[in-house]
């Protein structure tokens, strides 16, 4: 089923590793990055509702 | 018309539970192709090992085109139909559509440095494909550069709209002229692609197009809390630790 007979002629890729592993690294890194920022986006929105809920109660009770 | 797509109060009830769902299920499904693309695959007989850049290539290519088509459409439901959270919608897709335009255009260089010689040519497949990474890098820039939600909806709306002309110039132009980028390998009439390799891009295709869906209601939800922190309706929905 696997096509390689060894490790290194995976790693070796036929000459063109850097091509190949470094367009996958960089999908990889974009993904977990993008990922990482949607993720600090959504919690930083939660911040700002926690702080406008805090606002809005600090008024009531005033 | 009451429903996740046009409600927000309904959108973040719901949608917790589906990123999550569809973030493992990307997890899941790129795993395979992964394995599929690296291990199983054979060499191509043309192109040797460096082929295997294009299961990455033309997956995230083909999200780019999708992404910026769904958010045309959305934009156009919110600008003829008044419909907010379409708009939001459509803005949560944009650093995505970018996202996987940029890295059709990166996998492509360095798929054609060892195939055609070179990085990049001004080939018309790959100068269009650059227009639609300067159409989101557009909307993405309006979008912040207007402080009034509702005037930076219609004015990227407007560019998403005007722009998604460009979709079918990418998709045609290797027929249209004459280019180094090769054509279509996948068609109506079939696909002149081995049938390991086409499992493999498939799966890989659906991975990526998995993952699109899952960020994209994931910075909807974000965008929408931002939006509508004044609502009631929210205030009690994170009081209530539903959100």
């Amino acid at each position: 089923m696997i096509v390689w007979n060894s490790v290194s002629e995976f790693f070796h890729m036929g000459g063109h590793a850097p091509f190949v592993f470094g367009a996958y690294a960089i999908v990889f890194c974009a993904i977990v990055l993008e990922s990482w920022l949607v993720a600090r986006r959504l919690s930083a929105a939660k911040r700002v509702l926690k702080r406008t809920i805090a606002l809005r109660e600090a008024q009531g009770e005033e | 018309m009451s429903n996740a797509w046009t409600d927000p109060e309904h959108f973040l009830r719901r949608s917790s539970a589906w990123v999550r769902l569809l973030y493992l299920l990307f997890a899941l499904v790129a795993a395979v192709a992964l394995f599929l693309g690296l291990f199983v695959c054979p060499v191509d007989a043309v192109q040797g090992q460096s082929y295997r850049i294009l299961f990455i290539h033309v997956a995230s290519a083909w999200m780019s085109m999708l992404i910026y088509v769904l958010m045309a459409l959305f934009c156009i439901v919110a600008l003829a139909f008044e419909r907010e959270q379409c708009s939001v919608f459509a803005a949560a897709m944009a650093p995505t559509g970018a996202l996987m335009a940029f890295l059709a255009l990166v996998t492509g260089s360095l798929w054609g440095r060892p195939t055609w010689g070179t990085y990049w040519v001004w080939d018309a497949r790959l100068t269009s494909e650059l227009v639609l990474l300067f159409l989101y890098v557009g909307f993405l820039a309006l979008q912040s550069a207007i402080d009034d939600a509702r005037r930076a909806d219609k004015a990227c709306g407007l560019i998403a709209i005007v722009g998604v002309v460009n979709v079918p110039i990418i998709y045609f132009s290797v027929k249209w002229w004459n280019t180094l980028h090769q054509g279509a390998s996948i068609t109506s009439k079939g696909s002149s692609i081995a049938p390991m390799m086409l499992t493999a891009l498939l799966v890989m295709v659906a991975a990526f197009t998995i993952y699109g869906f899952a960020s994209t209601i994931a910075r909807a939800r974000a965008i929408t809390i931002e939006r509508s922190r004044r609502a009631e309706w929210l205030q009690n929905q994170y009081e209530e630790g539903k959100l």
